[in-house]
């Protein structure tokens, strides 16, 4: 079970900003430069850190960082 | 309605005025001029008068803060309402007005800044901590002024909202047309990005281009949806519009089809002008996503940035019921060239006919014409108002790129007995992927400070969404593998410091990286091995 903090640690990573914070409640609109391309960067890095990977089919059902945290759980 | 603007009868032109001041004075002060939706879909809106008085404003804190007629202002910010002023105001005071896009990293943000000794940028505070970083090495950067300023104010940032709101609603733009006033970086196959430089002139091409394409009536609501930072937002999604008293719409949240489609339906589009990318995004979702729309008031959509495939042309007339028409044009060009629009006859992949002020032509390797439907060289005879007028500190390269008093625009084309132009492809190395130009040079550069890596070469190879993808050939240094956690490193290592536009889709590790005698990446050998085609001539290759 990861935390939102180590949720918020990727997206420091990927987003290039040391104090970024995420909520549960963060949607691409919230956070700086989280578009298309960065979405496929930022999915990558996920997959990476935590060794699970995301279906296409998943990955259109994303609306905000909690459906993310809660997919990500889910395959732990 | 006003078509080609009489200039010589103008020894005082200024943008920013023509798009603001001057709609005011022919009655449309209170019309809206720029409706913005966040990504909420909450609005806010500002009048032809209030631009025009907010615009000044910023014209006057430009230069009450001692800055000149020809120095440089930047804005760094996503699409925004402040934008509009910002730029127009900047345009007002004689400062040359560059954007910058929110997502740069922080190299590309030097490059730009650096090249062009800039001397203060709008920003929000999140986004000045890359310029923070950086600031010890930009001598000539004096303000950095915050839309989101509060007490903790670092250095030379300041607030922009107490700094503009007493400052005087009125000014007069002293600026010539022949006076620099935009300013936006491009890439090209060799070298950093060049700084392209247009005139407050370019005006005339804007506003004559957009009257013979996109054909806007007075009471059109009309939206493009490129970034202002990218030369089809700020030639069409900011000055065509306004210097036509049109209203537009402008959008603030990230791409979704069916908030994109609801905005086009709520809000009466009637002309729509966005990029083959998103449409080929559109193209991704079942056809019925789109049938609940009432898509009647809706009367054209236009695209440009990259080749329009045919298949999005059909796929617009089966699901969207509307033709698609392609557009053609280049941030030195500043100004649509080329392009499809009623009344003629659209040819499904081609860019369209050259408009009725431009001379394009087919030219050979010796800058000849060429017959009809042979591939050449794309180029158009020099001298349209919104040409640029030079690359900032490269003169050699600005006196490169004419041949002839023809303008080469490094793309190969043919046109057909009845003047369509097709695109056929570069002749040079740049990447075109979603519309933007990569430059190889640039990513190759900021991938070989990265410790793993001994070598690098970049192409561009077809994609099936982005029309190109970045694809990198990498040589790590001895003991090293490309594992999946490595390539998401350099993934991101290019993301943050050049853009996410350039980030490698496909990494590739070799034991050797082509070069040529003088040690040039030999990226034509490169597309041979990834497209499994004919390498051509290789006997200037290094040998081993």
């Amino acid at each position: 079970m990861i935390s939102i903090e180590e949720l918020s640690k990727v997206f420091q990573v990927v987003f290039d900003d040391d104090e970024l914070t995420v909520t549960e409640a963060y949607t691409a609109n919230d956070v700086a430069g989280w578009d298309s391309m960065t979405h496929v960067l930022l999915l990558s890095a996920i997959e990476e850190k935590f060794g699970i990977e995301f279906n296409q089919k998943e990955i259109r059902k994303f609306q905000t960082v909690g459906d993310l945290l809660n997919s990500i759980n889910s395959k732990l | 309605m006003i078509s080609i603007l009489k200039l010589d009868a103008l020894p005082l032109f200024n943008i920013g005025h023509y798009c603001t001041g001057f709609q005011v004075d022919r009655g449309l002060g209170s019309k809206v001029a720029v409706k913005f939706l966040d990504h909420q879909l909450n609005t806010a809106e500002l009048t032809y008068r209030d631009l025009d008085l907010r615009s000044n404003q910023v014209a006057n804190l430009l230069r009450k803060s001692g800055f000149n007629i020809g120095d440089t202002a930047f804005i760094y910010l996503p699409k925004c309402l402040e934008f509009y002023e910002i730029f127009l105001g900047i345009l007002k005071s004689g400062l040359i007005a560059g954007t910058l896009f929110s997502n740069f990293g922080s190299e590309a943000l030097f490059d730009r800044l650096y090249d062009s000794k800039a001397r203060i940028v709008f920003t929000k505070k999140k986004m000045a901590a890359k310029i923070m970083r950086l600031i010890d090495q930009l001598p000539y950067l004096k303000m950095i002024v915050l839309l989101d300023g509060d007490d903790s104010l670092e250095g030379c940032q300041v607030d922009y909202q107490s700094l503009i709101q007493n400052l005087p609603v009125d000014f007069s733009p002293q600026t010539f047309a022949h006076d620099s006033a935009i300013l936006q970086y491009t890439s090209g196959s060799t070298g950093k990005p060049k700084g392209v430089l247009h005139v407050h002139k370019a005006l005339a091409s804007i506003s004559s281009s957009f009257d013979e394409v996109h054909q806007p009536l007075d009471e059109d609501t009309y939206w493009c949806t490129a970034d202002p930072a990218w030369v089809t937002g700020i030639s069409y999604g900011i000055i065509a519009p306004l210097a036509r008293g049109l209203t537009q719409i402008q959008y603030g949240g990230v791409f979704d089809p069916l908030t994109w489609f609801g905005i086009i339906e709520k809000e009466n589009i009637d002309l729509l002008y966005t990029a083959p990318t998103v449409l080929r995004m559109m193209m991704q979702y079942e056809d019925e996503t789109y049938s609940g729309f009432d898509l009647s008031q809706l009367k054209r959509i236009y695209s440009v940035g990259e080749p329009l495939n045919p298949e999005i042309y059909k796929w617009g007339v089966r699901v969207l019921k509307h033709e698609i028409y392609d557009t053609w044009f280049q941030t030195e060009t500043g100004a649509i060239q080329i392009a499809n629009r009623p009344p003629l006859k659209i040819k499904p992949g081609s860019m369209g006919v050259p408009l009725s002020q431009t001379e394009a032509a087919i030219l050979d390797e010796n800058y000849q014409n060429l017959a009809p439907n042979t591939i050449g060289k794309l180029t158009l005879k020099a001298g349209w108002d919104s040409m640029f007028v030079g690359y900032l500190n490269r003169p050699e390269i600005y006196q490169e790129k004419f041949k002839r008093d023809y303008y080469l625009s490094g793309d190969l084309a043919s046109m057909d007995e009845d003047g369509y132009v097709w695109f056929k492809g570069r002749d040079d190395d740049v990447i075109n992927t979603s519309g933007h130009l990569v430059s190889p040079f640039e990513v190759e550069s900021c991938l070989l400070e990265m410790d793993e890596i001994a070598d690098v070469g970049v192409i561009g190879a077809p994609d099936p969404l982005l029309w190109e993808k970045v694809v990198t050939y990498v040589k790590l240094k001895p003991e090293l593998t490309l594992s999946s956690a490595l390539a998401l490193k350099i993934k991101i290592y290019v993301s943050n410091r050049v853009s996410p536009l350039a980030t490698p889709a496909e990494i590739i590790a070799v034991d050797k990286i082509p070069k040529n005698r003088s040690g040039k990446v030999m990226r034509r050998y490169l597309r041979s091995i990834y497209n499994g085609t004919d390498p051509g001539d290789l006997s200037t290759m290094e040998e081993e």
